[in-house]
């Protein structure tokens, strides 16, 4: 039964028309994916470029960029203000300003 | 030597027609069986397979190497019929095989085995689905129920039970054709 079965289902030709069909199907998606290899086998350098920058990692190094900077920023603008206060304040409250004043003009 | 499945596929998978060929040519009779099984008309089946290795192309990425690459491609192949079945409405043939009637045979045996095999057909045509599909993956290639199973995505019970009750349907239809199909 099973060889009758076999030969029910079994077509009546070699196959090589059918894989002919299917090979002239697949031309296509053939050509993609070997173009695809071939691109890909020719620019390997920039394959960790292409893995890698990915949007995430590329806001990840801004953040940190910005993190970096930022805390620089009131540091820098705030000391000098700050600094000359306390300076005209010292000049101020000193028990002898015209002593001050006088090496201050010395200098 | 002989290339293995996997060593084809993936250089198929990088475009090789010649690898893709290779593995058309090796599992067309199989693809091809199974889509008839599933469909009936052999034109439409073809259609079916053709689409079977085109997906099975598509996908070839999916294929694990250390399995092996024939139940992989029988899965889509029974999906691809299956979806080709259930698109077209195909109308099932049970044409006669012109092979049988003439091979080296009186006419009187050849009209016999004609007879045969157009009851085979008709019986075969006759059972559901599911159970074409298991009795030709296990009687016609070979395979096992679990590997059945996993092909179907069925319990291996499942497969089992549509084997048994396909057999023994296609053997009562053969019986009193052919008293000795009693016996296997």
């Amino acid at each position: 039964m099973n060889e009758l079965l076999k030969r029910h289902l079994t077509p009546d030709d070699d196959g090589r028309a059918f894989t002919e069909a299917v090979l002239l199907r697949a031309s296509g998606a053939l050509y993609r994916r070997g173009a695809g290899a071939t691109a890909g086998a020719d620019a390997p350098a920039w394959e960790w470029l292409e893995r890698w920058a990915r949007p995430w990692v590329v806001a990840a190094l801004v953040a940190l960029a910005g993190a970096a900077l930022v805390p620089a920023l009131p540091r820098g603008g705030g000391w000098a203000p700050a600094e000359a206060a306390s300076a005209s304040d010292a000049l101020l409250t000193a028990p002898a300003p015209d002593l001050v004043l006088a090496v201050t003009d010395g200098n | 030597m002989v290339e293995s499945d996997g060593a084809l596929a993936a250089r198929a998978a990088a475009g090789d027609r010649d690898a893709f060929g290779a593995l058309v040519a090796r599992h067309q009779g199989s693809v091809r069986r199974v889509a008839r099984a599933v469909i009936g008309d052999e034109h439409d089946a073809d259609d079916a397979a053709q689409d079977a290795f085109l997906s099975a192309l598509d996908r070839i990425e999916t294929y694990d190497p250390s399995r092996p690459f024939g139940p992989w491609l029988i899965r889509i192949a029974t999906n691809a019929a299956i979806d080709l079945l259930r698109r077209r409405a195909v109308r099932r043939t049970v044409a006669l095989d012109e092979r049988m009637s003439s091979r080296d045979r009186s006419p009187a045996a050849a009209a016999a085995a004609a007879e045969l095999r157009e009851r085979m057909a008709a019986a075969f045509g006759a059972l559901p689905e599911r159970q074409r599909i298991a009795v030709t993956l296990f009687d016609v290639e070979g395979y096992a129920h679990a590997e059945i199973a996993e092909i179907l995505g069925v319990p291996e019970g499942t497969v089992r039970s549509d084997v048994f009750h396909g057999r023994r349907s296609l053997r009562e239809a053969l019986r009193m054709f052919d008293p000795t199909l009693e016996d296997e």
